[in-house]
């Protein structure tokens, strides 16, 4: 049977594919139909077995980071691309990596999933570990409350059968500890300086009152801490030695992604040497869209994803300085983007200096312009279409651009890019 | 003489789930752009709402900010009901516009008590009432954001903030949306509510004025990104 599914989904993908409808979800949509139990059946039988990364923010780029340092020890890794953290997509990497005759010739799965889906899949397959990273508000068209959704992980991490990995700094993740009786814990954290430029949802809403005091956390040692942060060069400090890594992933909160991506293989492999990481992790280029560098002529166009508020003010703080000159917000609000545009009103823009050229674009274009306005920014101009947003950004030939952009924006700015303006990754 | 409006913001650790705090932005900048000098309080449970205060602002919580909240609010009600019939201007959105009604009734069956500065009162229903709204009320027509689980009923004489024009509102049964006495105004839009309709935070602000001023001249300020930001999320699908 599983077989059958397999080469049923493979040739759906292939059918799909060659109609030019693209689309990963489809096969795995067929087959989940036709057996319920085909996750478990294939990925239990990993040797390795599987690691789950969920949590708001940063489950791509940690994701990568993970699938890189287990490749680095020789391991055979299966992983999901970016976004596709539902069943489906799952489904869909189970069977584009089988062989025809049904194999899963890997050694061990890292999934990121949907908070929300999590949950769903732990039931079905128990992983060896689960790395929980933050619970921010996000989505809340959605599931509703962050409560329910750091329900949601907790009981993700209450099937892990070896491990679970939690930010020390998050209150709300950190507080799940209590709740999971006699199971390995292990921690990574952000040193108290930098914390202030890592605000959990309880700092972000000004919660002096947080989630918890059960669990003081400087009582619990990380397994990795990221101590200091300047201009892409980070510092950790691993079992009690400080280790130096020169990133091409820019950005505070990636540095604390690579301190959680660390904190998985060395709690699953404690004799680990940690430099053997730290170089590996120094290769590693920014995941779609998480900081990427493109080139459009001669201007460095650098790709934000934005989805929440956390998030929104982490890439603003991480890549709005004085290189970048102009800026465009490019903010739709189909589901994949969050129906609710609320959500704008908890990123603080006032920070961005006044010499920087913004442009807004986007279903929600007028929406955003109108939300900078209320930091005293003046727009240059709205442009609701993406090509046209993009062409006036560039006409002052700047040197470096970024743009922050939801998800299905960033879908439609890319093919601009790509299309119109024949830009590539640099 | 230069004026003064003094706004409180209530809870806004507890009570300030999806951008609600925008509308103390607004309020505050569009004061601030007119050359009116604008003092805000934070107000936690536990804080005391300076007795100068002219606008009260509240936003919608999680079921944790709620409970945290209740206590603290029963304790002020009396004080909130005085300033409200003291013509004090009020906004609140959402979860505190439940407890500003007689009660909130639990899936459980629990009752939590308001303080009944409306007539109306709220059970929790089957299933959350989440998408775009349009609602016409004295101002026109307001658009927003839901995203609720209480189903709120209004007492027949209590009168609504508006009527639906696409969307659920108080209950998604009859066609009310929020409620409204003297200068109180709840309702459960978020979006939030005052950046894309100007005219009613200009309201707000104007009645603010003139209770502390006995008159209010509010020059006009170049609205049109707010309304075409309006024009867009009304003919956004639900």
């Amino acid at each position: 049977m599983n077989l059958l599914l397999i080469i049923i989904g493979k040739i759906a993908a292939k059918t799909l594919r060659l109609s030019g409808k693209g689309g990963s979800a489809m096969p795995g949509l067929i087959v989940e139909k036709l057996n319920k139990r085909f996750l478990a059946n294939n990925l239990n039988h990993l040797r390795e077995g599987v690691v789950v990364i969920t949590g708001t923010n940063g489950k791509t780029t940690t994701t990568k980071a993970v699938a890189n340092l287990f490749e680095s020890e020789g391991l055979r890794v299966l992983t999901n691309p970016t976004g596709s953290n539902f069943t489906r997509g799952i489904i869909s990497t189970i069977i584009e990596h089988s062989t025809w005759t049904g194999r899963l010739e890997y050694d061990i799965a890292v999934l990121e999933l949907d908070e929300a889906f999590s949950r769903h899949f732990t039931a079905q397959v128990q992983p060896r570990a689960v790395l929980i990273l933050n619970v921010m508000r996000d989505q809340l068209d959605r599931y509703g409350e962050i409560d329910t959704t750091a329900q949601m992980m907790l009981d993700s991490a209450k099937r892990a059968t070896e491990v679970v990995i939690l930010n020390r700094d998050d209150n709300r993740v950190r507080e799940m500890a209590a709740e999971l009786g006699d199971k390995t814990v292990h921690y990574f954290s952000a040193h108290p300086t930098l914390k202030v430029d890592l605000p959990n949802d309880d700092d972000l809403h000004g919660n002096s009152n947080p989630t918890t005091s059960m669990i003081e956390s400087d009582q619990l040692s990380p397994l990795v801490e990221l101590i200091g942060y300047h201009d892409q060069t980070a510092m950790y400090k691993i079992d009690d030695q400080k280790h130096q890594a020169v990133l091409k992933v820019a950005g505070l909160h990636n540095a604390l992604n690579f301190a959680a991506a660390m904190s998985v293989v060395k709690a699953i492999n404690p004799a680990l040497d940690p430099q053997t990481l730290i170089t590996r992790l120094e290769q590693l280029q920014p995941a779609w869209g998480r900081g990427e560098l493109i080139k459009a002529g001669n201007t460095d166009v650098r790709l934000a994803l934005v989805k929440n508020p956390a998030g929104f003010r982490q890439v603003i703080k991480s890549y709005q300085d004085e290189h970048a000159p102009v800026a465009i917000f490019a903010i739709n609000d189909d589901f994949a983007d969050g129906r609710d545009v609320s959500w704008l009103w908890d990123v603080d823009f006032s920070g961005i200096s006044k010499n920087v050229s913004l442009f807004t674009s986007g279903v929600r274009a007028y929406d955003m312009a109108n939300r900078l306005r209320y930091d005293d920014l003046e727009v240059t101009a709205v442009a609701e279409q993406p090509a046209e947003a993009i062409s006036q950004a560039l006409n002052s030939k700047p040197a470096e651009m970024v743009i922050y952009c939801t998800y299905t924006a960033m879908l439609s700015i890319r093919k601009e890019l790509g299309q119109k303006l024949g830009a590539v990754k640099s | 003489m230069s004026q003064q409006i003094n706004i409180a913001h209530l809870y806004p650790m507890d009570m300030n789930i999806y951008g609600d705090s925008g509308n103390v932005l607004v309020l505050k900048k569009r004061l601030t752009w007119r050359g009116i000098s604008v003092r805000v309080d934070l107000i936690n449970p536990g804080d005391s709402i300076p007795s100068d205060t002219d606008i009260i602002v509240s936003g919608g919580g999680q079921d944790r900010g709620q409970i945290r909240i209740q206590e603290d609010l029963t304790k002020r009600g009396g004080e909130l009901s005085s300033m409200a019939n003291d013509d004090v201007v009020m906004l609140v959105i959402c979860g505190t516009y439940q407890l500003f009604g007689h009660h909130f009734k639990t899936q459980e069956g629990e009752v939590i008590p308001g303080i009944g500065i409306f007539d109306a009162q709220t059970e929790a229903g089957p299933q959350r009432l989440i998408g775009n709204i349009v609602i016409n009320t004295f101002v026109g027509n307001i658009v927003g954001y839901e995203n609720h689980s209480g189903l709120t009923s209004l007492q027949p004489h209590q009168k609504p903030f508006g009527k639906v024009v696409s969307g659920a509102g108080n209950n998604s049964s009859d066609d009310n949306e929020g409620a409204v006495y003297r200068n109180v105004f709840g309702t459960y839009l978020h979006g939030p509510i005052l950046p894309k309709n100007s005219k009613f935070a200009d309201e707000l602000i104007r009645r603010a004025l003139v209770r502390r001023y006995g008159n209010a001249m509010l020059s006009e300020l170049d609205d049109t990104l707010a309304d075409k930001a309006a024009e867009v999320a009304a003919n956004r699908p639900r």
